[in-house]
């Protein structure tokens, strides 16, 4: 998210908006700056400086105190909305994570559209901008990220990858702070091509246990894995609609096309879901979910299909406009949990 | 509308649609039946929009007209009416007069207008069989269809009909499967369709009646059985059916011959004693022999033994008793053919000489 505190405060108070914003302590106190908006970052200040240095640097600049509720209650909005696209999540801090989109397969798997995607609805949803970076590991996804901040995109191929690394400043580099930097300039280390100059055993002597993190990082190779912090509890899609919808039949439609999507990652990801969930938010914005579980987990998309038109007969849909329709299944069970036949003694055909 | 009709004619005709006319029905116009004069007699019309039955019965007209009366009402005094009389049906403003012999009857009626229209033609594929094979396959395969609402495709029989195969009807509930089949000549094209268990009885009741061929024509989204001036005209259940093909047991080694009345009244007794939910009974063929036993949570049991023709290895298993007398009530042979593999595969239950019909049941743990 792009000055996330900040935004988020200048998005609730529209007078803040233009305005040099500090999220932090009081600007004669100790304290130090949360977050700042970017018009307060062209008067130098920037996160972690102390207050009273931020405030000699900009006097006219609003401090207000951070309100984590709210932070929070966006936080957890994204961390959804990234759930509809990666099979994986690992968030950095409460506006950042990675995001595994091996397995995804809207866009035809395209990880840059994929990423466009995710943008939008983060705006849709939250009003607020993020910038996001795709390439084919941590490392680079997580500088690329920084690239065309706020509201940007940057995209690192495979093949560009070295190339990438090779110019990057060393102070770029992620795990690189001021003090690391000034070690690695004295060691006559600028850029990545500079350590990638060096042999394994070279590096070892300057970095120690790191080398070979350095050493790999410089070839653009980062093996670590996407780790996700915890196990998915739904998957749904939702859709806004370019106009609004009356027609029941195309609502089914739109919800058939996106239960199906979610079925499929259901497959890919190899979970069984019990329960369905179907979400529609009239014109008015006024939104309601019907859901249904069954007696034992999904396992064939016709089960699905069945279900979608009997829940949106409990909506008001085909009678008030409709801005946007959602899916999602929930209460996964394990397979073995799915497989009754561990409780029941009658065995099952394997239709 | 002015008619005179036989009391034979009527009553056969209400009785029919009084199965399609849902009694809940929340559409206060679909617990009528519709009446109109069509140029050869009278033509009376029941739906729940899923199904719609119509029937044409020869009637003298007076006076053309049409006009819907309550089915129930309708069924319980034309029931009443004595059979020899022939009975005249009138209409005059909101009323429907019945006369028969000395009885007079008058009943509210509606304006035919409300009522839904016939569902038009939408089936690609028309087949003519006789009324004797389609309750011979019905009654083979209907009993294994799902009552679970949450898995609605399998609450239905699919019906295909392909060129290879002629007709073939297939049931299952996820437990066991039945499939029975009618070779059909000169089949050009291939159809499938989920028929409703609503339909699929309305089938049997017609095949029941059927002197000669029926027509059964199937649709995308539509079935409709017609036989003289009946028809009735039914939504599928629109949904993909299994594959079930790959639950048939294609190489199960082990062949036993049982006789069916045998081990049909066997499985009676034992169930006596079986638990009374999950019915289960352990079967064990060995050497021309089949030991039955079943017990339930208190202790009580039973056992007993019968000779069968059987060579193999040992097998165990357990089976729903209830599941396997529902097939041996279809098979019409004396004995019955159960081909097994082993404690924990499907079993296929054959009738002798020919495989017209097929049962997969799934055993139980035991």
């Amino acid at each position: 998210m792009d000055a996330f505190f900040a935004s988020v405060e200048q998005r609730d108070f529209p007078e803040y908006l233009g305005k040099p914003l500090i999220v932090g302590g009081k600007p004669d106190s100790r304290g130090v700056v949360a977050a700042c908006s970017y018009e307060a970052r062209k008067f130098g200040i920037h996160s972690a400086m102390p207050c009273s240095q931020a405030y000699r640097l900009c006097p006219e600049a609003i401090f207000v105190k951070p309100r984590f509720e709210a932070y929070k209650e966006v936080s957890q909005k994204i961390r959804e909305i990234f759930w509809r696209y990666a099979s994986r999540v690992e968030p950095l801090s409460l506006d950042e994570a990675y995001l595994d989109v091996t397995y995804t397969a809207d866009y035809d798997g395209s990880a840059t559209l994929i990423a466009e995607a995710i943008r939008r609805e983060i705006k849709e949803e939250t009003g607020l901008t993020a910038s996001a970076g795709v390439s084919y590991n941590k490392f680079l996804a997580k500088i690329a990220s920084d690239m065309n901040k706020p509201d940007g995109l940057y995209v690192i191929k495979p093949e560009a990858g070295e190339v990438f690394v090779a110019a990057l400043p060393v102070g770029k580099f992620f795990g690189v702070g001021p003090a690391t930097k000034k070690k690695m300039h004295a060691a006559g280390f600028y850029t990545g091509a500079d350590i990638k100059a060096k042999s394994l055993e070279e590096l070892q002597q300057v970095f120690g246990k790191s080398a070979s993190y350095y050493y790999q990082i410089a070839r653009g190779i980062d093996e670590r894995e996407v780790r996700s912090s915890r196990a998915r509890k739904s998957l749904g899609k939702e859709t806004t609609f370019t106009t609004n919808i009356l027609d029941i039949t195309k609502l089914i439609e739109h919800l058939q096309s996106l239960a199906k999507k979610v079925y499929e990652r259901l497959g890919q990801e190899n979970l069984y879901a019990k329960t369905i969930t179907i979400k529609v938010k009239y014109a008015n914005f006024q939104q309601v979910t019907r859901s249904m579980t069954l007696s034992h987990a999904i396992t064939s998309f016709s089960e699905i299909q069945c279900h979608i038109p009997a829940l949106l007969k409990f909506t008001e849909a085909g009678k008030m406009p409709v801005r946007l329709v959602g899916f999602s299944a929930s209460g996964f069970v394990s397979e073995a949990e799915n497989n009754t036949s561990a409780t029941d003694p009658q065995l099952a055909l394997k239709l | 509308m002015h008619l005179k009709i036989s009391r034979a004619h009527l009553f056969h005709q209400i009785q029919r649609c009084q199965n399609i006319v849902e009694k809940r029905n929340t559409n206060p116009i679909l617990v009528n039946i519709l009446f109109e004069t069509v140029s050869n007699g009278l033509k009376l019309t029941a739906t729940d929009l899923q199904a719609t039955y119509s029937s044409t019965q020869e009637a003298e007209i007076l006076e053309p007209g049409k006009l819907t009366v309550d089915a129930k009402k309708i069924f319980e005094i034309v029931r009443e009416l004595n059979p020899e009389q022939m009975i005249e049906l009138k209409t005059k403003p909101n009323f429907l007069e019945i006369f028969s012999g000395g009885v007079k009857f008058e009943i509210a009626a509606k304006s035919a207008d409300e009522f839904p229209s016939e569902p038009t033609d939408e089936t690609d594929l028309s087949i003519s069989l006789p009324g004797s094979e389609l309750i011979r396959m019905i009654g083979s395969t209907s009993f294994a269809m799902s009552n679970d609402e949450t898995r609605k495709y399998l609450t239905g029989s699919l019906f295909e009909v392909s060129p290879e195969h002629g007709i073939r009807i297939v049931t299952t509930d996820g437990h066991r499967m039945a499939l029975s089949e009618f070779n059909i000549a000169n089949l050009q094209q291939s159809a499938s369709c989920i028929l409703p268990k609503k339909a699929v009885m309305e089938l049997k009741r017609l095949a029941e009646e059927a002197e000669e061929n029926i027509q059964l024509s199937l649709g995308q989204h539509q079935v409709r059985i017609e036989l003289n001036q009946q028809r009735f005209t039914s939504k599928v259940i629109d949904a993909k059916y299994p594959v079930y093909q790959d639950v048939i047991p294609q190489s199960n080694p082990h062949t036993a011959l049982v006789d069916k009345n045998l081990l049909d009244q066997a499985l009676r007794r034992s169930m006596v004693v079986s638990n009374d939910f999950t019915h289960d009974v352990k079967l064990i063929f060995t050497d021309n022999n089949l030991s039955i036993a079943a017990h339930n949570t208190e202790q009580e049991q039973a056992e007993e033994d019968m000779v069968i023709a059987y060579e193999g290895t040992t097998i165990e298993v357990g089976f729903n008793a209830k599941y396997m007398r529902d097939v041996l009530a279809a098979v019409s042979s004396q004995n019955v053919r159960i081909v097994l593999k082993d404690s924990l595969s499907p079993a296929l239950l054959l009738e002798e000489g020919h495989e017209l019909s097929k049962h997969v049941l799934m055993p139980m743990r035991i």
